[in-house]
């Protein structure tokens, strides 16, 4: 192993090419902040030996079978030789923790680099940019890495650029979302090879896999597929993305695309700054206001680039993009691969296109077996009551999964009464999954949580389904509290409401 | 002050004892009516078609 400066020159020793996604991981690193990293050589990567024992070992011309692991820090060579240098000799035990702390913090992530001329970039794990009010990246999760003997650890989900002979686009697809659900279940994330297996498709794998196929693999790895389609308007297509990001459980989506279709795995996206409106109940129905119905910007994992590419889901195509437009012009939503309006901001080297989006799919943990369709539905059909409770109120709803435990640890850290929240707590009987309609004011102030079981196949209309009401921005004592608690007695389900007023209503 | 933040400080203020009791929640029969009204909805969201299946002979790559 060895500790360097990071320059274009010693990035360039082990990404020589200039294709797109090797400038594209240069601007991202050095845009993270990154001035130095640490090349381990010879590192055994598991996910790349399964697909060199699959595919590479039986070519004539056999790639070596180890890589290099880059380590990338926010630190100058001079200040990450020093913490290294302490976190080993430091006599006392507090001091080389206390290094290997900081050597975290300035730790942004590594890449695998692959011996693999056309495809370089292997497992990638890197922090994302930083919170900027608005970016949501909500499929994250910590992976644990050693560099010799230092422990660090990184925040994100892992990305690889597809080689086109172990696994294409598809693959590599369910291969990053089931990085996130793997961890979730409890389960250790399967191989790309290991997915392209699972699909059970007859041809070569870089014929590429149907739709059919991608089920299959999810299935045959032991996890559930769900899948929604595109509405007219877009907007509940959006609103179902956004509730499954929320949900933290990645999407895939599936895109039209000139030779061959395309799939890629969406990460998170940008809060919009308006709100979508839509209804289930045909274009004369009433509708509500779901605020991620509006989103345009998402973060995906796209194997032909990088790692949280900035993408935007469009009505149509921009004007200018219409000789890289591929698909049936009559689409009703698009994947501009790229930024619209801004000429200049692209990833260099890289020509945006635009393709029609078909579907999303997404892999979810078995037991979740309520359809995202039906979370929508639900958020559509809580309407009446939410509005016979805050008559008056302009509401705007959202809609998401979470497990029945991270959402008690949610209420945990909230502002609700803590006098009232054991009581909730003991007696809020709640399943492994759940599904939650959130309902907020215009202004995005929340006003209550209504709690369902995930759990169940389909909501049964004439059935109550509620299991509690958690009242996050209704003072106890005030006249909605009132209608909340007759409503919540009345369905027989525990309540919980805002520990105190808020200071201003206006 | 607007509309809105009228009926919001009506609706998200504390009252006084006396108030809260005299202020009228809605009663079992809105809150039956109301469900019963988002049990249709529920029955016609569940008649939207499904997505419409992609040419399965087209291959992502």
């Amino acid at each position: 192993m060895e500790a360097l400066a990071l320059s274009r020159q010693t990035f360039g020793d082990d990404f020589p090419s200039g294709t797109p996604p090797i400038a594209y991981l240069w601007d991202y690193v050095t845009a993270l902040g990154a001035r130095s990293f640490i090349r381990e050589s010879d590192y055994v990567d598991r996910h790349y030996l399964d697909d060199f024992t699959n595919f590479y070992a039986r070519s004539y011309r056999v790639p070596s079978a180890h890589c290099h692991r880059l380590h990338y820090f926010a630190l100058d060579l001079e200040s990450l030789e020093s913490l290294v240098e302490r976190a080993y000799t430091e006599k006392d035990p507090e001091a080389r923790a206390s290094a290997e702390r900081e050597l975290n913090q300035a730790y942004l992530g590594f890449v695998v680099r692959r011996p693999l001329a056309g495809a370089y970039i292997g497992r990638t794990v890197l922090k994302t940019y930083p919170d900027d009010g608005a970016r949501r990246y909500t499929v994250l999760r910590p992976y644990l890495v050693h560099v010799g003997a230092l422990r660090l650890e990184v925040e994100g989900i892992a990305f690889q650029q597809q080689d086109g002979q172990a696994a294409v686009c598809a693959s590599i697809a369910l291969w990053c979302a089931l990085q996130k659900i793997a961890h979730v279940a409890g389960k250790r994330t399967p191989t790309p090879s290991e997915v392209t297996r699972a699909a059970g498709s007859p041809y070569p794998a870089s014929f590429g896999l149907t739709d059919p196929q991608t089920a299959t693999a999810l299935a045959n790895l032991g996890y559930s597929a769900d899948t929604f389609g595109v509405d007219e308007d877009g907007v509940q297509f959006r609103a179902k993305l956004a509730a499954c990001l929320r949900s933290h459980m990645p999407v895939i989506l599936m895109l039209g695309g000139q030779s061959g279709a395309h799939a890629v795995c969406i990460t998170g996206y940008r809060e919009p700054e308006e709100v979508g409106e839509l209804s289930l109940g045909g274009p004369a129905a009433p509708k509500i206001r779901v605020r991620t119905g509006a989103i345009q910007t998402v973060y995906a994992h796209d194997d032909n680039l990088g790692s949280h590419v900035h993408y935007e889901l469009l009505d149509r195509p921009p004007e200018e993009l219409e000789a890289d437009c591929y698909g049936d012009g009559d689409a009703p939503l698009w994947l501009l691969r790229g930024r619209s309006g801004v000429q200049g901001q692209q990833p260099r080297g890289w020509v945006p296109n635009c393709l029609p989006v078909l579907a999303a799919l997404v892999p979810k943990p078995s037991k979740i077996r309520m359809p995202v369709d039906d979370l929508l539905a639900l958020a559509w059909s809580l309407r009446h009551l939410m509005e016979l409770v805050f008559a008056g109120l302009v509401l705007a709803y959202d809609a998401r999964f979470s497990s029945g435990v991270e959402y008690r640890r949610e209420l945990l850290a909230s502002r609700l009464e803590r006098s009232a929240l054991r009581k909730f707590d003991w007696a809020a009987g709640l399943p492994r999954h759940i599904a939650i309609v959130s309902v907020s004011l215009e202004d995005g102030a929340e006003l209550c949580d209504l709690i369902v079981d995930a759990t169940a196949i389909h909501l049964v209309p004439d059935e109550d389904s509620l299991l509690g009401v958690v009242a996050r921005g209704v003072p106890v004592r005030s006249p909605a509290w009132k209608s909340l608690a007759s409503l919540a007695d009345d369905a027989d389900v525990p309540i919980i409401g805002m520990a105190e007023a808020p200071t201003s209503c206006g | 002050m607007t509309i809105s933040n009228d009926a919001k400080n009506a609706l998200l203020t504390p009252l006084d004892p006396r108030a809260y009791d005299a202020f009228a929640a809605p009663s079992k029969q809105q809150f039956r009516e109301a469900r019963a009204k988002g049990a249709e909805d529920l029955r016609q969201a569940a008649k939207q078609a499904p997505r419409a299946p992609i040419d399965p002979k087209l291959r992502f790559r």
